[in-house]
């Protein structure tokens, strides 16, 4: 006889549509994941049976994620596109979910529970979680497939019908093909407790503990052929559905170094990591944790209670050792912890939902409104409700609280410009998207360098750093800039041409890196471009699988989802139907529990509670060093409003303030963020305290540490910090004028979609290396010299060095970064110096690199010392990016120490300015090039101090002096071309003092904000 | 053993490539047949070309095989003897067509025949290289063409082609050049006068586009530099230019707009300047601070590997008469002021005044309304003496901290 599910089970799939799908259209651009699945989703879309993805890193493998959700998507995506699909499948999966839970939830609590399980399932925060802040699919279709599964599996250990093993098999194959995680974990803390709560039902769990024990154990061994067979056949197709993946894994193991996850911090230590892998995740459930042990810790339960506190106590990461201990080192740093938090929350659903039900129609009820009155328990079960409630908007519109990513947005003008002009033809990379980045790859066909996948990746500058994504690298700190540097510096390996830019932290970079500023797109992103970077080859490496296994990816998951449909249609009148006795008792006793119940809600609420009135009241003021902290994290943040708020009163006027940092610009004032702080009170009198306060900034070019004096007074019963004092010089003239040199390439003369032809193309600029050396510095290696452009147009110069050892062969190769000038006026000579990095290979051939550690500089490893060079430099004329109204002035040099002030009689309001420092000897070659990141920025006619130690020269060890025979421009041998010049009139340089060297100054300005002409 | 058995394994290998690679011509056999292919020895390419065949002792009816190699690749034709018909040939490839005659798989005769190229017709493919050269009378460019005829062949070798030259300043030149291996090349040599130079190519009256070779200016020749000052005071804040004359190289040519010229100076106080210019029409100017010392700086401007300007001495006169600074023993610090700039008015605000504190420490201060605040509360108990410094006037104080 067929069985209606319970009417609450309706509600709550009618209350998951509405809810999740109306939220799901605005939170969609806001969640992790959603668009990487989507990205996979469209690669099914063009390509269902070629698994080769090219668009991300050098290419890598779909078959590195099981498939089925996003070839779902991608079968959707023809008819209402990709976004369409995957809210089509998300819903569907939780829909899904909901009814797992609902029959899930019978196996341990009354149906009328299971109800009020289903129902709490919509608004479970790990539920809401995972869709609305992490957009993980396949961890919803894989726990939607196993909580359908389990009452098949136990069905099947206790009736031995097949076609509850046939249910149970279908079910599980299609939480294989789309999340085999949740299988293999699933295995463990799922199927097993049940399958041994089935046996224990079977051979009945009352009387003596020694008899029950005895009693599964045997029943064990008689039903030995059928958990022989169940698991014979689950395995088999975890192994058969998704075994090109098996066989990836195998045959191309990860070699991505571990990614430090939140998951696995000391959530007392981090309390961000805390909140987010944890309380949020855990939510309601954490106030029900009394009411959900005692009902596991019962005789019947105890193999699921087990499983549920093992789940509990490794999703709480690095907070004990205990994780670690358990999982071993290894898998510690490779899982993500979360996901043990998110399976113990779904765990205790069942018996949330049992809470429920007694508390609105049950035994709670009744006790509460007895021992009390009706409207405490009104009361009571409203605040439960509504804690529920809260918890599901709280988490739905988190991101509302804590921006998790860049604001959306628009492709559209990505897009076109990829199209046109055969921008295709190189990769292209994001800076400051986020996860749209995903969402940018999964419209176009262009090749980004970068990726949204990082377990896929093989691209070793990104595998041996522990960085999820380039785009992102200034929050992973040193690491994660000086791998983004080294694919700024020798982008002409991965043929990187365009870098479209959301974030201008990155922008001085890419200016000493030698990139420009093409455009600023209508979405308000910022397009950069590398000259003279080959277009991509017409074809591209890949890792060919076999032809078999490419037919299983394409057709096995969706077969065996389609198995699934076509076995739930079959058995359809039965789905619902509970087949054993309905599970009554519960350990819970309101009479005695009650008590421990509330008591522990109310104990988590008022520390809960604590915490937010003492965030929200503390006051930074009352103890000095706290009040320090809070205004550098103030000012760190920008929170301007806060940091004035610590000045005395009348101290200073808030436009004011507000008005002269706006006026500050540099590297520390605009891209400077705060790494380390550390306070020292130098003196301390009543009322008034002078406190010496160190601090370290990180900047995308420099550390810069200051020792700032500030003076704190005390005005009632709080501290206030004096105001920084500004400078108030002012420039001499009201008005300036100034020509400068415009310059335009206009490339294509005829408005044609034609190739490009000779005629349109100009000429290289005639470059001239005019000396070079390599020198030993310490234990380092490094390439110094001088270049000058003799052309009569500007020039965009790269500068290649090559070292060999003496036998004539090449050890390695590596580009100028920063110490040059990349742009170059005509008759302009300047200085570089090319420094050797462990990754240092520009060819496809060299050997592959290891580590790289800016903070740490590691010079390559050389097995063979190198003994001589080659400088290969190459031009294309250049039409950006030539301000030179900035010198320098009041130059002195004295004891080892060379100062002096940069002066800015141009225009415009130099951003970031660096100093390069040429030493030469007397024969004027290049000895040696330093250069120097000035902290501020610097106005129109002002100037700027600097002051740099000057290095000992006579230290550094000459290994070779290279010759014209060594140098190569724009392709040619130097020594091939004539320059009819005189190369001994060079201009006068600055002798140093005491030394027998030389030295010039030269000014490489970065203008944030150009003027438009 | 397993060598060997390499060995012979490679042996065969060769040998069943050698065979396959192998042009399978048909056996050289000789029949009692003789005969005549009757054709010109030469034609145009695209000619329609009659070949007569006669054959003799073979009777009428049976099938001759006429083989054509030619350009275009080999082409067979069935001749029946005794219908007197013709063959016809139309090449539109310059070489050579050999025409084989084969009986009963024999070979019978051959008759080459040569397809020469037509006059060159429509735009020849003409390239111009380097595009810009530098007007010294020594640099020089190539301009290359490569005519074809209307089927697209090389024409005849050594014809003559017509290299016509606008040279800057309007004057015209005619050279001929003839074509080698089928181009046609001419060597530009710079004159010495910047500007444009379009050249184009002429053959049989077809000729090629229009090519542009920049002419430019060398490096600059000597040039002078001037200054022109807005006030003459060492103040260290107001501003003064210097500018070069317009920047020529030897023959007269300005400089290419933007070419780099470095400033060099020596302030009266032994420090130093560089700064750097372009130039704009031939002139390269820069805008100096005054210096904060009176007296005489220097100034020389040069291009690297080009011309040095003279050098050029400017006086500049002391702003500041007196600084007056005293400690403040209650607010421990030093005032310094009023300050008074030429005219006895108080120097502009942010005017910066240092003190060197007991010859080591420096600490910095700008003026507000005439007067600065030195901050000496930092230093320990004890007699102090500070060297307050306005520019290169100074003034000593001593003090004692309580």
């Amino acid at each position: 006889m067929p069985q209606k599910a319970d009417r609450l089970l309706h509600i709550a799939l009618v209350l998951a549509v509405v809810l999740h799908g109306s939220a799901l259209l605005y939170n969609l651009d806001k969640t992790y994941d959603a668009f990487v699945h989507i990205f996979f989703a469209d690669h099914y879309a063009r390509t269902w049976f070629e698994p080769w993805e090219y668009r991300w890193y050098t290419g890598f493998p779909v078959n590195s994620y099981p498939p089925l959700s996003h070839q779902l998507i991608a079968l959707l995506s023809f008819v209402g596109g990709l976004k369409f699909g995957f809210i089509t499948v998300i819903l569907c999966g939780l829909c899904f979910f909901v009814v797992g839970i609902y029959r899930f939830a019978q196996l341990w609590v009354p149906k009328r529970s299971a109800g009020y399980a289903a129902l709490f399932a919509v608004a479970a925060s790990s539920i809401v979680q995972t869709i609305h802040i992490y957009g993980q699919l396949p961890t919803i279709i894989g726990i939607s497939c196993l909580t359908n599964a389990l009452p098949e599996v136990y069905s099947y250990f206790r009736n031995r019908k097949k076609k509850h093993l046939v249910t149970a098999l279908s079910i599980l194959g299609v939480t294989v093909a789309s999340h085999h995680v949740t299988t293999v974990f699933g295995i463990v803390f799922f199927i097993a407790p049940v399958i041994a709560t089935a046996l224990l039902d079977e051979a009945g769990w009352e009387g003596n503990f020694f008899k029950v024990a005895w009693s599964v154990v045997r029943a064990a061994f008689k039903k030995f052929w059928q958990l022989f067979w169940f698991f014979s056949i689950l395995i088999a197709e975890m192994v058969l559905i998704i075994f090109p993946y098996w066989y990836w894994s195998k045959t191309d193991p990860i070699t991505q170094v571990p990614i430090p996850h939140g998951s696995r911090d000391s959530f007392i230590e981090v309390l961000s990591s805390g909140l987010m892998f944890f309380l949020i995740p855990m939510g309601f459930t954490l106030l029900m944790l009394p009411y959900v042990f005692k009902s596991l810790y019962t005789r019947r339960n105890i193999f699921l209670a087990l499983s549920f506190s093992l789940m509990l106590l490794l999703g709480t990461g690095g907070t004990t050792p205990l994780p670690k201990m358990i999982l071993g080192n290894n898998a510690f740093n490779i899982l993500t912890l979360d996901r043990f938090t998110f399976w113990a929350s779904v765990m205790a659903i069942p018996f949330i939902g049992d809470f429920f039900r007694r508390l609105i129609e049950g035994d709670i009820r009744e006790r509460l409104i007895r021992r009390y009155n009706k409207k405490v328990y009104n009361a009571v079960a409203g605040l439960m409700i509504g804690v529920v409630a809260f918890q599901a908007l709280f988490v739905i519109n988190f991101h509302k609280f804590r921006s998790l990513q860049p604001q959306p947005i628009d492709v559209k003008p990505i897009l076109s410009f990829l199209e046109r002009d055969q921008h295709e033809r190189w990769r292209f990379m994001t800076l400051g998207f986020g996860d749209q980045m995903a969402w940018l790859s999964a419209q176009t066909t262009a090749l980004s360098i970068d990726g949204n996948y990082h377990s896929a990746r093989r691209v070793p500058e990104m595998t041996s750093q522990p960085l999820e994504r380039l785009e992102n690298s200034k929050f992973k700190g040193i690491q994660g800039v000086g791998s983004l540097q080294q694919f700024l510096t020798i982008p002409e390996k991965y043929y990187l041409k365009f870098i479209f830019s959301n974030d201008k932290f990155y922008d001085p970079i890419l200016y000493f890196a030698g990139w420009e500023r093409v455009q600023r797109l209508e979405n308000g992103i910022m397009v950069w471009q590398k000259h003279d970077i080959p277009p991509l080859p017409s074809v591209l490496p890949k890792k060919e699988m076999p032809g078999y296994q490419k037919k299983m990816w394409g057709i096995l998951p969706v077969a065996a989802f389609c198995n699934m449909v076509l076995v739930l249609f079959w058995f359809r009148r039965h789905y619902f139907y509970f087949h054993f006795k309905e599970i009554v008792s519960s350990s819970f006793n309101p009479s005695t529990g009650n008590r421990w119940l509330f008591g522990w809600m109310g104990l988590v609420l008022l520390i809960a509670g604590s915490f937010w009135i003492k965030a929200a009241f503390t006051s930074y003021q009352k103890n000095p060093e706290t009040l320090i902290k809070a205004y550098y994290n103030a000012l760190d943040f920008k929170y301007f409003k806060e940091a004035y708020s610590y000045f005395p009163a009348g101290s200073i006027a808030f436009d004011d303030y507000v008005l002269q940092l706006s006026v500050r610009d540099g590297l520390l004032a605009s891209y400077g963020k705060l790494d380390s702080i550390a306070i020292k009170i130098l003196d301390k009198k009543p009322g008034k305290m002078t406190a010496m306060v160190r601090t370290d900034w990180v900047t995308p070019l420099e550390r810069y540490h200051f020792e700032t004096e500030h003076e704190l007074v005390k005005k009632g019963d709080n501290w206030f910090i004096q105001p920084p004092v500004f400078s108030h010089a002012t420039a001499p003239d009201e008005h300036m004028e100034k020509a400068v040199l415009a310059l335009h390439s206009q490339g294509k003369r005829t408005i044609t979609t034609a190739a490009t032809e000779h005629d349109d193309v100009l000429d290289r600029p005639a470059l001239r290396i005019l000396s070079s050396k390599l020198v030993q510095k310490d234990s380092q290696y490094v390439v110094v010299g001088e270049i000058q452009n003799v052309d009569e147009l500007p020039a965009h110069i790269t500068i290649e060095a090559e070292l060999y050892d003496n036998m004539g062969r090449k050890l390695v190769a590596y580009n100028a970064k920063y110490a040059t000038i990349h742009k170059v006026l005509p008759k302009e000579a300047v200085p570089f110096r090319i420094e050797f990095e462990e990754t240092a290979w520009v060819k496809n051939d060299d050997s592959s690199p290891l580590k790289f550690n800016p903070a740490e500089f590691t010079a390559y490893g050389f097995t063979q010392l190198p003994a001589s060079f080659k400088v290969l430099a190459r031009a294309v004329v250049a039409d950006k990016d030539m301000y030179r109204d900035a010198g320098v002035q009041q130059v002195r040099i004295s004891n080892s120490k060379i100062s002096g002030e940069v002066y800015n009689q141009g225009t415009d309001e130099i951003s970031v300015p660096q100093v390069l420092f040429t030493y030469y000897d007397k024969d004027m070659s290049v000895r040696w090039v330093d250069y120097l990141f000035l902290r501020d920025g610097i106005r129109q006619q002002a100037r700027e101090g600097f002051e740099a130690s000057i290095p000992h020269l006579d230290r550094l060890v000459l290994i070779s002096n290279a010759t014209e025979k060594d140098f190569y421009v724009n392709g040619l041998p130097q020594s091939s071309i004539e320059y009819n010049y005189d190369l001994s009139r060079r201009p006068e340089l600055i002798p140093v003092t005491g030394t027998v060297f030389y030295t010039r100054l030269l000014v490489n300005s970065y203008i944030g904000n150009p003027t438009i002409y | 053993m397993p060598a060997m058995k390499q060995h012979i394994l490679l042996f065969l290998a060769s040998a069943m490539l050698v065979s396959c690679g192998t042009n399978k011509m048909p056996p050289n056999r000789q029949v009692a047949a003789t005969g005549e292919l009757q054709a010109p020895d030469s034609v145009v390419a695209g000619s329609h070309t009659s070949v007569t065949a006669f054959f003799s002792n073979i009777p009428n009816g049976e099938t001759v095989y006429i083989i054509q190699n030619g350009s275009w690749g080999t082409t067979v034709t069935e001749y029946v003897t005794g219908q007197n018909k013709k063959i016809i040939i139309n090449d539109t490839l310059s070489g050579t067509v050999t025409i084989r005659a084969f009986y009963k798989e024999c070979f019978l005769l051959q008759k080459q025949i040569v397809v020469t190229p037509l006059p060159a017709a429509g735009l020849p493919d003409t390239y111009l290289g380097s595009k810009s050269v530098i007007a010294d009378g020594r640099d020089w460019a190539m301009i290359t063409a490569v005519p074809t005829d209307k089927y697209g062949n090389l024409i005849k070798e050594n014809s003559t082609t017509d290299i016509e030259l606008l040279r800057p300043g309007e004057g015209r030149e005619h050279h001929l050049a003839q074509t080698r291996y089928g181009i046609a090349s001419y060597k530009i040599t710079a004159g010495t006068k910047a500007g444009k130079t379009f050249a184009g190519i002429s053959i049989n009256g077809v000729s090629s586009k229009e090519k542009e070779l920049v002419e430019t200016a060398g490096f600059p020749a000597s040039f002078s530099i001037t200054a022109e000052r807005k006030s003459i005071y060492a103040d260290a804040r107001q501003n003064f230019t210097i500018k070069t004359d317009v920047l020529k190289d030897r023959f007269g040519n300005i400089a290419p707009e933007g070419t780099n010229v470095l400033f060099n100076c020596t302030d009266a106080d032994g420090t130093i300047r560089q700064l750097n210019s372009y130039t704009l029409g031939g002139i390269a100017s820069i805008s100096l601070q005054n210096p904060a010392a009176a007296g005489y700086i220097t100034v020389r401007a040069s291009v690297t590997g080009g011309a040095e300007s003279n050098s050029l001495s400017i006086f500049f006169t002391g702003a500041f008469q007196q600084v007056i600074a005293i400690f403040d023993d209650n607010r421990k610090r030093i005032t310094v002021g009023p300050l008074r700039g030429k005219l006895q008015q108080l120097v502009p605000n942010g005017t910066v005044v240092s003190a060197l504190v007991n010859g080591k420490t420096i600490i910095k201060s700008e003026t507000i309304g005439g007067y600065a605040d030195i901050d000496v509360s930092g230093l320990p108990k004890g007699k102090h003496k500070a060297i307050i410094t306005l520019f290169n006037t100074n003034q000593t104080v001593e003090f004692s901290i309580r």
